[in-house]
């Protein structure tokens, strides 16, 4: 009895710790998920500040490389801000004219709730340990209404936490008036595990991402482009706005840094320069989000001539991000938010 | 071995690795992204230093276990937990056994162990996990997370050039030094 209470030995301990990964090694994603949650505590307070860090060192590495611009070039910029802010001052004007008529219409008419969709704002607070995934650990979850599956985009505002914020704008969504969001939301991933307070966003290029998409053609009268017709009997014409329809595809990460898409008809004669868009048709999206460019155009090498196999360079950039938005549809959210609301 | 100081230096390693070392991580490379392996580095000072090969065993499943819960992407989507923490054991028992029969301060001496001990653990890491991930994925990306490890490899050696004489600098708050009478009985 007294050697069985007595303290195991390192040797022992190091055979029961051996003997414990390979069995977790072997219970699955699911437990592994399941143990990462648990322990995502421990990296969220501190994961914060080093992500704000990373990112903005990125950012601004990036920005070294660029090309300084002439005099010239200045000079036609500052006119053009001249003129953007007075057309913002007269939009404003009518904006304000516009809310008033509004609030006098909403003591008129009882407001209708219509919320189909919520956006959850959430920091990217820790990257993949190891290079070979594309995971980030963001600081919302399940009791923010965080589940698994939804889709993330970035979230850029017209202002920084080392700038004086006003009271409230941590909310992001009560921005005080005279703040807006600037730059357009594009895809940036989807959320493969929602624990309590932190989740998992697998990026747009990890292998295991997979999304229903649409081609956008873009039509450049530079370079015109001529495309088989399929309806009735099929005929080569010149793209157009009036017969350039959407191309559905499914694209999926190529766990590198970007999207592979396959089972593109090479008579649909897409081209480096085309966009890749989210197609919105299963719900979690509630419109055509932007997720990058075709940066190159291959033959299918199964089925060549036929169809061609695309690459995909995402307008998101991994290294740079940090804010984001999880947009959790109505029928999601209302099951599992209650904590939060 | 001091293991408070031990585990709270591994954590503070695991944050910057997963955020601060971002900035030194290579991310659209053909092979996919690279970045060093601070942990790796950390292990390998531990198997040169510390006097008892179970004591390094024992780290060594502690920092691999760490890192495999601070990665969640693998061969195909999600990866287990549980591989590095093995992985990390059989790369220092190998360090461990061959550290005698080099001169443990010089530089070139880290430099190679670190890149030994990358190889071991990373191979073992990516085709452990092709190998549990094969009914979702295949073997399609292979071949390319072995180069993707290699490159790993190479530039963790090199960022230990420069961590292991750092560690080394506070190497008696980790590795306590025991008497002769104290070794005796142990």
């Amino acid at each position: 009895m007294s050697r069985l209470l007595r303290r195991p030995s390192k040797n022992l301990t190091l055979a029961g710790l051996l003997a414990a990964s390979a069995l977790c090694s072997l219970l699955g994603a699911g437990v592994s998920e399941r143990l990462r949650s648990a322990v995502g505590f421990v990296m969220t307070p501190f994961g914060d500040a080093g992500m704000y860090l990373a990112t903005s060192l990125n950012r601004d590495v990036r920005r070294i490389g660029q090309r300084a611009i002439s005099a010239a070039e200045a000079g036609r910029l500052a006119e053009e801000n001249a003129r953007l802010r007075r057309a913002l001052d007269a939009v404003r004007g009518e904006l304000a004219r516009a809310v008033d008529r509004q609030a006098a219409e909403d003591r008129l008419y009882r407001p209708i709730p219509y919320a189909q969709w919520r956006l959850v704002p959430a920091c990217v607070v820790a990257a993949d340990a190891l290079p070979y995934g594309k995971d980030r650990m963001v600081n919302a979850g399940s009791m923010e209404g965080v589940a698994d599956g939804v889709l993330a985009t970035t979230r850029e505002l017209i202002t920084d936490r080392s700038k004086d914020l006003p009271k409230g704008l941590a909310a992001v969504n009560e921005l005080p008036p005279g703040l807006a969001e600037t730059a357009p939301a594009v895809l940036v991933g989807r959320i493969s595990h929602a624990g309590a307070h932190t989740a998992t966003l697998r990026l747009l290029a990890d292998k295991g991402f997979r999304i229903n998409a649409r081609i956008r053609r873009v039509i450049d009268p530079a370079s015109p482009r001529m495309v088989t017709l399929t309806g009735g009997n099929a005929q080569e014409a010149l793209l157009t706005e009036q017969n350039n329809v959407p191309l559905d595809v499914v694209a999926i990460g190529d766990g590198k840094a970007g999207l592979t898409v396959k089972g593109v008809y090479a008579m649909d004669n897409v081209r480096p320069g085309d966009v890749l868009t989210a197609s919105g048709k299963d719900g979690l999206l509630p419109a055509e989000v932007h997720i990058g460019r075709v940066v190159e155009v291959a033959d299918d090498p199964e089925r060549r001539g036929l169809f061609v196999e695309l690459k995909v360079c995402p307008a998101a950039d991994p290294a740079a991000l940090r804010d984001v938005y999880i947009v959790v549809p109505a029928a999601l959210h209302s099951g599992q938010g209650e904590g939060a609301d | 071995m001091r293991w408070i100081p031990l585990v709270i230096l591994a954590w503070v390693m695991i944050l910057l690795q997963t955020t601060v070392v971002q900035v030194l991580t290579f991310q659209r490379l053909a092979i996919g992204t690279v970045g060093p392996d601070l942990l790796a580095c950390f292990a390998v000072f531990l198997a040169l230093y510390v006097p008892r090969q179970i004591d390094v065993l024992l780290a060594a499943w502690v920092l691999g276990i760490m890192l495999d819960l601070a990665s969640a992407g693998g061969p195909g989507g999600a990866s287990v937990v549980g591989p590095m923490a093995i992985a990390y054991v059989l790369a220092a028992m190998v360090v461990f056994s061959a550290r005698d029969i080099f001169f443990r301060d010089r530089a070139f001496t880290r430099v190679v162990l670190t890149l030994v001990f990358c190889l071991i653990a990373h191979v073992f890491w990516v085709t452990l996990q092709s190998v549990l991930a094969w009914r979702r994925e295949g073997w399609d990306q292979y071949g390319r997370m072995l180069l993707q490890a290699g490159a790993l490899a190479a530039y963790s050696a090199a960022i230990s050039a420069v961590l292991i004489p750092l560690l080394t600098r506070g190497r008696r708050w980790l590795i306590r030094v025991r008497s002769g009478r104290e070794d005796r009985r142990a």
